[in-house]
């Protein structure tokens, strides 16, 4: 009993600090966002009530929608990306007949390290409607596809979620390559025993097993998106007009630039009751059984 | 050291660093900021009544009343600063300013550090930036000093006007005069492939056309910036008889329904169409659009008078400037001197909650004098504010001369976007005509304008 209690006083004594910590800058600015989503508010002067206003004008401003739908893209393109593609390039660099796997290990890692402003000035370059490497391609091979990638309605905010999904793509490999190796080998080497051509092996065995690792890597993925801010700021400063806008970009042009603080609190309340919605979704829905080997 | 003394000896060295730190905290106070504000504004006043004691008659000492100086002190403008600030410390030596350079960020560490009621002594604001901190109750009204000083004296006609804000006080002293926005073009360029250089809308219609169709871009837009779409809106406006142009509906004035703000949108729609900009203006810089203009890929540039002097110096003789191309043919002889930029009232403001409230003011006030004057003398700025006849030290450009000579016939000016007083006004309408310019229907702009407006003023 005494060693429980023990146990317990000695958790707290550890976790206390973080919690506080976590509480002071994570909770209490969220309880306020939320507080402020109800006020309007100019930052300086003192706020004004105003109920669900911020709310009701959101439904009714086209900023929102497409910041929504533009959040949703950005999350999309990032799982397909680097949660696709990343577990074909983990699978593939834990394939022991692969070689020179450590060199593609480091390499893929390196956009992670770079600055997200350098990574964006890399991918205007590319995009560069006159001369851009991307549109310089399509000239070479004499196809007429060339276009303004980052102002385009229909391409501006594919474009930039690309270049945040090469950007981070190192992350997800690692953790996804990580896991890979922490499968046992037997169960490879049952399948292999049994005849399973290589694809299936992955697809029976590797697949359902990285499922806990998938939760967190989609949560990591869609949050990321929903959130996504830096590049677009960047690239195409929301634009032209508001087609590059996401949740993030609307609360800083809300509460920043047109300096009305409560409806940008507003925005940033939808931001992360969409997150939270989301991450228990995926909680609730994916990797439901613990795996232990 | 044993170990038994090494446990004393560490609670006496972190004592005495705890006795040490206590005692410079409370000494701070007495230090450079209480003595000085105190004695500063004193002496001032002691000076003007001639009734002051011996103690407080005796001159303060130089540089003892530190100032924070929140400006834009960067790039071609350090020189300009740092000769102001010489020549302030012969008027006032009693005073030392510490710059703080003012991040490039839609003003928000200002507006921080309002929040949070630590401004800097002295600022640089923008009439958007004094319309919100005046409603907060954080600046200083300088109309005392403004007139003790007797600076409207001091201004030209034209600049007078700056000096007062709407409500009648003065916020603010201007430090630059008022710039036009232009059309900087190629002559050269122009005379190559045989096209007229437009006085009107017309006739810009037909020069986009041909140089479009020539593989050369028409305008060099830097469209990544927000406002200089605005700019050639506003000027679409201007040119329609409308001599308020958008800062009219700043103002509170009109609405988007009226028949001229229509015909702007439906100008630039037109323009776009017929080729105005590369594809890749909404990725370009003013840097960017500079290098297209001087490499002659671009026939026009469309930018502040402010720029004449660099983009001299990137064309020469070739160069040249418009006032506004986008007049409507027919009211020619009625608009032409109706400008569109400038209009704004801006220049060095104090905080209200500076300790050194009056000594600061004083300061301000005397170096937006000096720091026009520098403009002029360092940058060669063709439209100085000032009633001293100022000579730029390497004299005029053609194009800066041409400019100074028709600056006389200005007869308005609007506002560049940044003027705007109206937040919320400013940011829908930088970002809704940049889609304009991205190829949205004319009648969908003034819609959406519309409802933005209507939410503007609530």
């Amino acid at each position: 009993m005494t060693s429980k209690r023990s146990y317990n006083i000695a958790l707290l004594v550890f976790t206390l600090p973080t919690l506080l910590f976590f509480t002071v800058i994570v909770v209490y600015p969220i309880l306020q966002t939320f507080q402020k989503s109800f006020f309007d508010w100019d930052g300086l002067t003192p706020p004004t009530f105003i109920g669900f206003d911020n709310y009701v004008r959101l439904l009714d401003d086209s900023d929102f929608w497409v910041s929504l739908k533009n959040g949703l893209i950005f999350a999309l393109v990032l799982v397909v990306y680097q949660i696709g593609l990343g577990t074909l390039l983990a699978i593939a660099l834990s394939t022991k007949t692969l070689r020179g796997r450590k060199f593609f290990r480091t390499s893929y890692f390196v956009p992670v390290v770079l600055s997200g402003v350098v990574v964006s000035q890399l991918w205007i370059a590319i995009y560069n409607a006159d001369g851009g490497l991307i549109n310089s391609l399509f000239r070479l091979f004499g196809i007429q596809y060339e276009q303004a990638w980052l102002s385009g309605e229909h391409t501006s905010i594919w474009a930039i979620a690309f270049s945040g999904a090469w950007h981070h793509l190192g992350i997800q490999l690692v953790l996804i390559y990580t896991a890979i190796k922490s499968i046992p080998e037997q169960l490879y080497e049952a399948a292999t025993i049994d005849g399973a051509p290589f694809w299936k092996m992955h697809w029976k065995i590797t697949i359902p097993l990285l499922s806990e690792t998938y939760k967190f890597c989609l949560v990591i993925a869609i949050t990321g998106g929903l959130n996504a801010f830096q590049n677009m700021f960047v690239m195409t400063n929301g634009g032209p007009g508001n087609i590059s806008y996401t949740l993030t970009f609307m609360m800083y042009k809300a509460a920043f630039r047109s300096g009305e603080y409560g409806y940008g609190s507003a925005a940033a309340a939808v931001l992360v009751l969409e997150c939270l919605l989301f991450t228990i979704l995926i909680n609730k829905y994916i990797a439901r059984e613990k795996i232990s080997y | 050291m044993n170990d038994k003394m090494k446990k004393p000896a560490t609670m006496l060295a972190l004592l005495s660093m705890v006795a040490l730190t206590l005692s410079a905290c409370g000494s701070g106070d007495k230090g450079n900021n209480a003595q000085p504000s105190a004695s500063a504004p004193a002496s001032a006043e002691a000076s003007a009544s001639g009734s002051a004691s011996p103690e407080e008659t005796k001159a303060p000492e130089a540089g003892s009343v530190k100032l924070k100086f929140y400006a834009q002190y960067s790039g071609v403008e350090i020189p300009v600063y740092d000769a102001a600030k010489e020549a302030m410390k012969q008027i006032m030596p009693e005073v030392d300013v510490e710059f703080e350079v003012a991040a490039q960020d839609d003003e928000q560490k200002i507006k921080t550090y309002a929040a949070a009621g630590s401004l800097p002594d002295i600022f640089f604001a923008s009439s958007g930036l004094i319309e919100t901190l005046k409603k907060a109750d954080n600046l200083y009204v300088m109309d005392d000093v403004v007139k003790e000083l007797n600076i409207e004296s001091l201004l030209n006609e034209s600049s007078k006007p700056m000096l007062w804000n709407k409500d009648g006080h003065s916020y603010s002293v201007p430090n630059v005069g008022q710039w036009a926005g232009v059309f900087y073009y190629n002559k050269d360029l122009f005379a190559e492939h045989n096209v007229k250089v437009p006085t009107n809308y017309d006739e810009l219609l037909e020069a986009v056309k041909a140089f479009s169709a020539k593989d050369i871009t028409p305008l060099a837009l830097f469209a990544k910036e927000k406002w200089p779409g605005v700019l050639m809106l506003d000027m679409a406006v201007v040119g329609s008889a409308e001599q308020g142009g958008l800062k009219r509906l700043d103002n509170g004035e009109g609405d988007f329904s009226e028949e001229v703000y229509l015909k702007g949108a439906q100008k630039i729609s037109e323009l776009v169409k017929a080729g105005l900009l590369n594809k890749n203006a909404f990725n370009t810089t003013a840097d960017d659009a500079a290098a297209q203009f001087k490499s002659g890929k671009a026939a026009m540039l469309l930018n502040g008078a402010w720029s004449m002097a660099f983009q001299y110096e990137n064309l020469g003789d070739k160069l040249d400037i418009l006032y506004n191309p986008l007049i409507d043919a027919d009211k020619a002889d009625q608009v032409q001197w109706n400008m569109s930029g400038g209009g704004f009232n801006q220049g060095f403001a104090v905080s209200k909650n500076s300790k050194n409230g009056e000594v600061a003011a004083k300061y301000a006030a005397l170096f937006s004098i000096e720091f026009a004057k520098q403009r002029v003398i360092q940058l060669a700025d063709p439209n100085s504010i000032l009633v001293e006849k100022v000579v730029p030290t390497n004299g005029l450009n053609p194009v800066q001369q041409k400019y100074a000579d028709d600056s006389a016939n200005f007869k308005s000016m609007t506002t560049f976007a940044w003027g705007y007083e109206n937040a919320k006004y400013k940011t829908s309408i930088e970002d809704n005509t940049q889609k304009l310019f991205a190829g949205q229907k004319p009648e969908d702009y003034i819609k959406d304008m519309t409802k933005a407006l209507e939410n503007a003023r609530k």
